[in-house]
């Protein structure tokens, strides 16, 4: 049915011409950060940009906050959802139509999840209030200062509530397929439910736990809203404070900016990498590779 | 005592019942095989054996112990999947190993009994390999050595030479009347084909939406089956109407005595104990099959058909008119309900 | 014995399934109320007096809220229709087709979901400006679809591997021509994950901020820019009515589009987001 060998070309033509103008994009970003912005009368390509950022003061603390809190946020978001999936395996609740919820903080922008955080752990939010009628605080001062904290826990919150519900909806499909099947074997063949989990179900779902770790670590990593609005005033996380950089009105600062940006990108494609190489490395060995 | 014993089981699956009162008994060392059409209930009934499924009543004993004081993995019942489903994170004697660690068997004598097994399955050699890269037939075999690695007390096969090809399915059946004979493990087979199980087994339960219809030696199930549906699954077979009154079953191609009560009746009767004698008779050569070793024809007179198996060197054509002889002793009656008109 | 450790084992997962079930609901409960609250001072746990203050600001008609949620209703559509458009042919061209760069252009698709928005955005700005895009309608419904793309693709390329091209080549065989192939046969096929690829796009686009903002510039205003200022401030009522509306606006679009194409293309399972 190949009528024309150009066909193919023909087909992905649209997508190509989109993903140019995305790679156009972060080239672009790449050379300004590397010194050349014709705009501002900079023509050389320099690692200057670079070297500030990395050992400016205010500059190197945020790249530290940044991936703390998107580390710990990710783990977090991956160890609870891997649990409650199996939970949810284990007790049939996922034919429920109450496990449907789980798919409402989907449609929930990262913005509203900011402002639900406010809503509930501000020192005058719902907590704090259930908090005083527990006799536990007298006054909103009393409350702990959660959000805004240099322990980034109210942007960490905003992200796991958000996140546990995206693991949980990725995990929970194959979790249940291999449990179904070849869990039943397992017990069958004389394993108990918990060596089942242990030995058969969850080695097999890691490839997707992986991904999911991925993508939800690659986003709390380089998303902008939840720690502008849940954030400390210093440090900024690295997706602030470029934004900072970018809009000063001062086009030299431009550079600096597209620094922190190429960092990021950096790092999120080395990481991507790695997990291809775990990953497809692992496929390759189920697959039916070599026998000694 | 009983190796198995089921009584009156009554098992269902979101909200339908599957089985309707199930009785079974299987003797230690037996091969049986749960014969019946997809949808009738046989993996759900192995599935129930292995307590997997929770029946809504009736009872399950296995060597007298009631099995619901058996945990699943303490039953001693293993299932040879329909898919298999061997475990892809593991290499084939990981697979085999597992029933035996899941017991806590030392690693030197379960590695020892694994490679024994796969001898007995002829897969040595193919100790390392990852499950997916072996074909359908070898995969089959792992399965098998997995179940029996485990040591079962009852070994149950789902279907287990469905997606096999010809030839390779003739060794698998080889393979397991073999093993079987060799360990003489309990087992119960579920298929649908009725030589497997006419070939394989000792006793056949015929099952039907849900209940079993007979269970009888292969022998009796075949020659003397209790219904038309259970005689029709074995293959293509004749009714002659007849009229019973006094003893005697009156019919086209004859009488014979029979000690049933008088009334209308069809007789079955398989095309094999039937005989054409070649001078010109009442029944028409309708067509001919040949099938290599024998000869298939459909002959009628009126409104009666009859088929008849023969030997490759009757000679036959089509249209020619012969008589038929038949062997009453093989017959088995059915007596006819008379409906009522109104 | 096997019962009694069945009720006990059951227990226990329970509790913790319905306390996170609880930790997902109680947030949005609170919004709820918060956007019908007058004075709710610290430390009622309920407001002291009820108002309807969110609903006056929104069809007052002076706000200006309507005509945003509308226009960004508009353009999270266009962006969902625009992105699984290109990506069907796409797809079918990495599963039935052999061609250069096939593996790389899969990886090249992934990337805008691992790449910070960021560095994506702040990259556009000079194409931007340079092609007359910046500041308008299109430029923001272009890189839309740009960050939609890895999960249309992925989606779509799944739901056609998966389908194959046989009951096609049984069309074509059976006297079909393309366009009736594509209509009769391809399509109800593929609308399963059309369905799952376009409630994806639809939310991604809804819910960006950050893209829309740097490329739209202060011209083009979606309603997740729109609410960003009233999140940032005090006033939790528009804050949070303005989020219940954003949310039920999404829920009543997926329900929508997923009746009408399961009424029209007799689809049995529909999964929102797998």
């Amino acid at each position: 049915m190949h009528h024309s060998r150009l066909k193919p070309y023909w087909m992905i033509l649209p997508v190509v011409v989109f993903m140019g103008i995305f790679i156009y994009s972060i080239l672009n970003t790449l050379i300004q950060s590397l010194g050349i912005l014709p705009a501002a009368g900079l023509n050389e390509w320099t690692l200057s940009y670079y070297q500030a950022v990395l050992f400016r003061g205010d500059l190197f603390p945020s790249l530290q906050l940044s991936l703390y809190f998107s580390v710990v946020s990710s783990l977090l978001a991956v160890i609870l959802g891997v649990l409650i999936s199996a939970l949810a395996v284990r007790t049939g609740f996922t034919r429920k139509k109450l496990f449907q919820i789980f798919k409402v903080p989907i449609i929930v922008p990262h913005l509203v999840a900011a402002l639900l955080i406010l809503n509930l752990f501000s020192q005058s939010g719902i907590i704090s209030r259930v908090f005083y009628q527990l006799n536990w605080v007298q006054s909103p001062q009393q409350f702990p200062s959660v959000l805004f904290d240099p322990y980034a826990l109210g942007i960490m919150l905003a992200y796991l509530w958000k996140e546990v519900p995206f693991v949980i909806l990725m995990v929970v499909t194959i979790m249940e397929k291999i449990d179904g099947s070849i869990g039943e074997a397992a017990v069958n063949l004389g394993a108990s439910k918990f060596k089942t989990f242990y030995r058969i179900t969850l080695p097999l779902c890691l490839p997707t736990i992986y991904t999911s770790f991925l993508l939800v670590f690659a986003y709390s990593f380089g998303a902008f809203e939840i720690p502008f609005l849940l954030g400390m005033t210093s440090p900024k996380a690295l997706p602030v404070l470029a934004y900072v950089e970018f809009t000063h009105p001062d086009l030299a600062h431009r550079p600096y900016a597209m620094a922190l940006n190429g960092i990021m990108v950096v790092l999120s494609i080395m990481l991507t990498y790695v997990y291809y190489r775990i990953f497809k490395g692992d496929q390759k060995a189920k697959a039916g590779g070599g026998y000694q | 005592m009983q190796e198995l014993l089921i009584q009156d089981l009554h098992v269902s699956l979101s909200g339908k019942e599957i089985l309707k009162g199930i009785h079974l008994d299987i003797r230690k060392g037996e091969f049986i095989s749960l014969l019946g059409p997809s949808g009738c209930g046989k993996t759900t009934l192995i599935k129930t054996i292995a307590g997997l499924l929770q029946p809504d009543q009736g009872e399950i004993f296995i060597r007298g112990q009631n099995a619901h004081l058996l945990a699943p993995e303490k039953r001693g019942t293993v299932i040879v999947f329909q898919d298999l489903r061997l475990f892809p994170n593991l290499n084939v004697i990981e697979n085999v190993e597992f029933g035996m660690r899941m017991k806590g068997v030392s690693k030197s004598l379960r590695q020892q009994k694994a490679l024994i097994l796969l001898e007995k399955v002829e897969m040595s050699g193919f100790e390392k390999r990852r499950v997916n890269a072996l074909s359908g037939g070898q995969k089959q075999r792992v399965a098998l050595a997995r179940a029996i690695a485990a040591e079962p007390s009852i070994l149950l096969l789902d279907e287990p030479f469905t997606s096999l090809d010809v030839n390779t399915k003739e060794k698998m059946i080889e393979l397991v009347l073999h093993l079987h004979q060799d360990l003489n493990m309990t087992t119960v087979m579920v298929t649908h084909d009725q030589r497997d199980a006419l070939l394989m087994s000792a006793r056949i339960a015929v099952m039907s939406d849900g209940q079993i219809l007979q269970y009888d030696t292969s022998k009796k199930v075949y020659e003397a089956p209790t219904s038309p549906y259970i005689a029709d699954y074995f293959g293509k077979t004749n009714y002659l109407e007849g009229m019973i009154t006094e003893g005697t079953f009156r019919s086209m191609l004859g009488e014979s005595l029979v000690s049933l009560p008088d009334g209308p009746y069809r007789m079955m009767i398989r095309p094999n104990h039937l005989r054409i004698l070649t001078k010109p008779g009442d029944f028409q050569i309708l067509s001919i099959s040949f099938l290599g070793d024998r000869v298939n024809a459909l002959l009628r007179y009126r409104d009666q058909d009859l088929w008849v198996t023969a030997g490759p060197e009757v000679e036959l054509t089509v249209g020619e008119r012969a008589s038929l002889e038949v062997d009453f002793s093989k017959g088995v009656f059915y007596k006819k309900e008379i409906k009522n008109a109104i | 014995m096997e019962a009694i450790n069945n009720i006990e084992l059951k227990v226990l997962p329970k509790t913790i399934l319905y306390i996170t079930l609880f930790s997902v609901l109680l947030p949005l409960g609170v919004l709820l109320i918060w956007s019908f609250a007058g004075s709710w001072p610290w430390p009622n746990l309920l407001p002291k007096t009820f108002s309807y203050r969110v609903l006056a600001e929104l069809f007052g008609g002076y706000s200006g809220a309507l005509q945003v949620l509308f226009s960004s209703v508009l353009i999270s559509m266009v962006v969902a229709f625009a992105s699984i458009l290109i990506s069907i042919p796409a797809a079918r061209a990495i599963a039935f087709y052999d061609f250069l760069g096939k593996d790389f252009l899969q990886f090249i698709t992934l990337l805008p979901v691992i790449v910070p928005v960021t560095a994506f955005a702040m990259g556009t700005q000079i194409l931007f400006i340079r092609l007359n895009l910046s500041d308008t309608v299109i430029g923001v419904v272009i890189v839309h679809i740009i960050l939609c793309l890895p999960y249309t693709m992925k989606i779509l390329t799944e739901v056609t591997e998966a389908t194959g091209n046989k009951m096609e080549r049984q069309a074509r065989v059976l006297g079909a021509t393309p366009y009736q192939t594509f209509r009769y046969v391809t399509l109800p096929l593929l609308m399963p994950g059309i369905i799952a690829a376009g409630s994806m796009a639809y939310i991604i686009s809804f819910s960006q901020y950050f893209l829309t903002f740097l490329v739209g510039g202060g011209n083009i205003i979606t309603f997740s820019m729109f609410m960003f200022p009233y999140i940032q401030s005090g006033d939790r009522t528009i804050a949070s009515g303005y989020s219940i509306l954003f949310i039920a606006t999404s829920l009543l679009v997926f329900i929508l589009f997923e009746t009408l194409m399961k009424r029209y293309y007799h689809v049995e399972e529909v999964y929102f987001f797998n």
